[in-house]
């Protein structure tokens, strides 16, 4: 999946999960200060993740995803082109 | 039984010298060595019975001479080396034992036929009544719960109360007794309080009708400004600083203080109450509330922190105070938590926010129940890896307080048990199943009164999963290390992994109140009792110490046949190949947790933590403030513990591995 794709679907879950407009959302942002996430929110993300990506992460190498831009490129890691 | 003898001419003649009176000497027996010497100015009535006093106790550092002054006896007996000293009215119809101490009191008496405690009925969870547990000296959590539960057996509870009051006839007494080694020190009023060995009382203001249970390895104390009406006090139990209880049962080294206020209530061992107000609950073991603004109503707990201000309501206005609340083991309410009755919170599981809804879902313990914008939201299995239920579940036996040679209550502390595994097997089962039903379009479903997220079903679903698989192969693996230590072969060490029992209902697990059992054991015991097998409250208690001491081997049957449903192998019947597929599982499981706890401690030193430190200073002063005070993520003793524990993980299981390889 290319990475435009990608970014797209992060950006897309995460304003979706935490009530954000899409276009306020940068890559550097990080989910649990910017962004606002709590502990408890930051699990309901992963799962919108795993569901939109159709994917089952580990959850040590869930928990590294700190901020937009570290998601977008786990995921395209994940899911090569 | 002592000997006694009638005072010599000479003994009243040196007792009437030290102004001392009798409505009629004849009525004052005393021991062979008696001593007049050492009675001063102090009014006998009634048949009196005196000890010899010649030794001396140490009281605030000075040395006393026992014997009693300036007191009113009525129909009284008083052992050796007694001192009673400045009585303001009088004691009446008591047995003092030796070496008590009395000492400006203003009463202590008893009626012919107290029951001192015995025989009250504490209304619990229901405040109307109708759960209503009857008091004696001999309760424990466990005898409490079956009084309270099973209502719908009512044979059952008909056989119960009999095998009770025949205890409680056996309680009743002619006289109040004061036993060895007590100290009463500047009470008020006592009556109708039998005070057990070693007790101390200091500064009561009211006590009436009780008993406190008391032994010389853990002596019970009653102190200042404590109020208490129809209660007993079990061994250890520290009550003080001007609680006020009525109808109260007290446990095992139960802790209450702070103007703490207690009426219809049941605390068992190791409870803690401060502050706070409680009425109608059956608080079992390592129940806690320390707060002010909160009040614990109608409601079951045992494990269970309660934050300042948290509320239960069980009177909604209609037919009185009738609706109960279930708080199953290891529950905490946030601060300002409010929880509409009835509900059933499951285990495990945190409240917080206001809840204008029933809550009623057992099957998902380890849960968050939250509140946002008025809707109660319930978060499956997140409380699994809370750094707060690691901790709970290594400081609950690490805190037991109880020094009594006789613990009453039977406690299984194990967080993870076929009770609460069960729940978990069959809440990911219901989670799954919700998850496949739920259209993506919907955010979330409403179960048991609470919103879950669609999305946490099946994350929740998840997290269940690791817990079972690192418990139900954990334990395997338990067993196979034990059995590789003596280099045993794979048919030895499948030996080790027979189940033999017989129990077919191994799924059904009780909680009674600290002690988890199988259902079928607890009909069992419920049916001896029925048919009359069980004669006597002492024989019901050894029963259900059996069933404690079966928890092991029950245990064991439980992990054989889940892991047998979840795996499809019978532990004894698998091969080498079959377990490094569940090794490897396990591992996972095991990891993915650590992880998980260990990014929720490694929270409690992120930046967020830091808000508030170096008050006035810079970035670098902050954080040298934040680790004076706090430490640091690395050296931290419990996320030390955790990468331990990770090392740990790694390690069983490459030695399993290992060893499994070399079999096959």
């Amino acid at each position: 999946m290319k990475r435009e794709e990608i970014a797209e679907r992060v950006i897309k879950v995460t304003a979706r999960e935490l009530n954000k407009s899409p276009e306020d959302i940068k890559e550097n942002d990080r989910f649990s200060y910017e962004l606002g996430a709590d502990s408890l929110k930051s699990i309901e993300l992963v799962a919108a993740f795993e569901e939109e990506f159709d994917l089952d992460l580990d959850e040590d190498e869930a928990l590294k995803i700190q901020t937009v831009g570290s998601a977008i490129d786990f995921f395209a890691e994940l899911l090569p082109e | 039984m002592e000997k006694y003898r009638a005072l010599t001419a000479h003994e009243i003649d040196i007792l009437t010298k030290n102004g001392c009176s009798a409505d009629n000497w004849e009525n004052l027996q005393v021991v062979e060595n008696f001593d007049p010497s050492r009675v001063f100015f102090s009014q006998f009535s009634g048949k009196i019975f005196l000890g010899s006093f010649s030794g001396f106790m140490e009281i605030d550092g000075i040395e006393r001479p026992c014997g009693i002054y300036h007191s009113r006896l009525h129909h009284c007996t008083i052992d050796e080396d007694v001192l009673i000293d400045r009585m303001g009215s009088a004691i009446l119809n008591y047995h003092i034992e030796k070496d008590v101490l009395i000492e400006n009191t203003f009463l202590l008496s008893a009626e012919k036929g107290a029951q001192f405690g015995n025989g009250v009925k504490v209304s619990i969870l229901n405040e109307a009544g109708g759960r209503d547990v009857t008091l004696f000296n001999d309760l424990n959590a466990q005898i409490a719960y079956f009084q309270a539960s099973f209502r719908h057996d009512s044979e059952f509870q008909q056989k119960l109360n009999s095998l009770i009051g025949k205890n409680i006839e056996s309680q009743v007494h002619s006289h109040g007794i004061v036993e060895s080694g007590a100290r009463i020190r500047n009470c008020g009023t006592i009556k109708n309080v039998l005070i057990g060995v070693n007790a101390i009382l200091e500064g009561a203001v009211k006590l009436e009708n009780g008993t406190i249970v008391s032994c010389p390895e853990h002596p019970s104390y009653v102190g200042v400004s404590v109020v208490a009406e129809n209660f007993i006090v079990s061994e250890g139990a520290h009550i003080d600083a001007g609680v006020t209880m009525e109808n109260v049962f007290v446990g095992q080294a139960t802790q209450l203080g702070n103007q703490f206020s207690a009426e219809n209530a049941l605390f068992f061992a190791n409870c803690e109450g401060f502050n706070s107000e409680v009425n109608s609950i059956f608080a079992g073991p390592y129940s806690v509330t320390h707060h002010k603004s909160t009040l614990l109503i109608a409601s079951l707990f045992s494990f269970y922190n309660a934050g300042s201000g948290s509320n239960q309501s069980n009177h909604m206005y209609k037919l009185g105070p009738v609706h109960q609340g279930i708080f199953e083991r290891g529950c905490k309410t946030g601060s300002f938590s409010y929880v509409l009755l009835e509900s059933h919170v499951p285990a495990f599981s945190t409240v917080i926010g206001k809840h204008l809804t029933n809550i009623d879902a057992p099957l998902l313990p380890f849960s968050y129940i939250t509140e946002e914008k008025g809707d109660s939201r319930l978060m499956p299995a997140i409380n699994l890896f809370s750094i707060g239920t690691v901790r709970d579940e290594a400081k609950w036996p690490a805190r037991d307080r109880r020094k009594a040679k006789q613990k009453r209550d039977f406690i299984i502390f194990d967080v993870f048990s076929p009770y609460s595994v069960e729940k978990m097997r069959q809440g990911k089962a219901m989670l799954l199943k919700l998850y496949e039903e739920t259209p993506r379009e919907k955010s979330s479903i409403v179960y048991g009164g609470v919103q879950i997220s669609r999305l946490l079903l099946r994350k929740g679903a998840k997290y269940y999963g690791f817990a079972i698989d690192r418990y139900l192969i954990g334990k395997i693996i338990n067993k196979i290390e034990k059995a590789i230590e003596t280099k045993a072969s794979w048919k030895t060490i499948r030996e080790q992994l027979v189940c033999n029992s017989a129990s077919e209902d191994i799924n059904k697990w009780l909680d009674l109140s600290g002690l988890l059992a199988l259902k079928e054991r607890i009909e069992k015991l419920m049916q001896d009792v029925k048919d009359d097998k069980t004669q006597t409250i002492g024989e019901f208690l050894e029963q259900i110490k059996i069933i404690y001491e079966s928890f092991a081997s029950d245990e064991w049957t439980y992990i054989y046949r889940a892991f047998a449903e979840d795996y499809g192998f019978m532990p004894d019947k698998m091969t080498p190949e079959d377990f490094m597929i569940l090794v490897k599982r396990w591992e996972k499981a095991a990891n993915s947790l650590n992880a998980l706890i260990l990014d929720d401690a490694s929270k409690e030193f992120g930046d967020f933590s830091h808000i508030g430190f170096g008050l006035g200073f810079g970035e670098n002063e902050r954080r040298a403030d934040f680790k004076a005070v706090r430490g640091e993520s690395q050296t931290n003793a419990v996320v030390q513990k955790l990468r331990a524990e990770k090392e740990e993980i790694q390690r069983r299981a490459e030695g399993v591995m290992q060893t499994l390889e070399s079999m096959v």
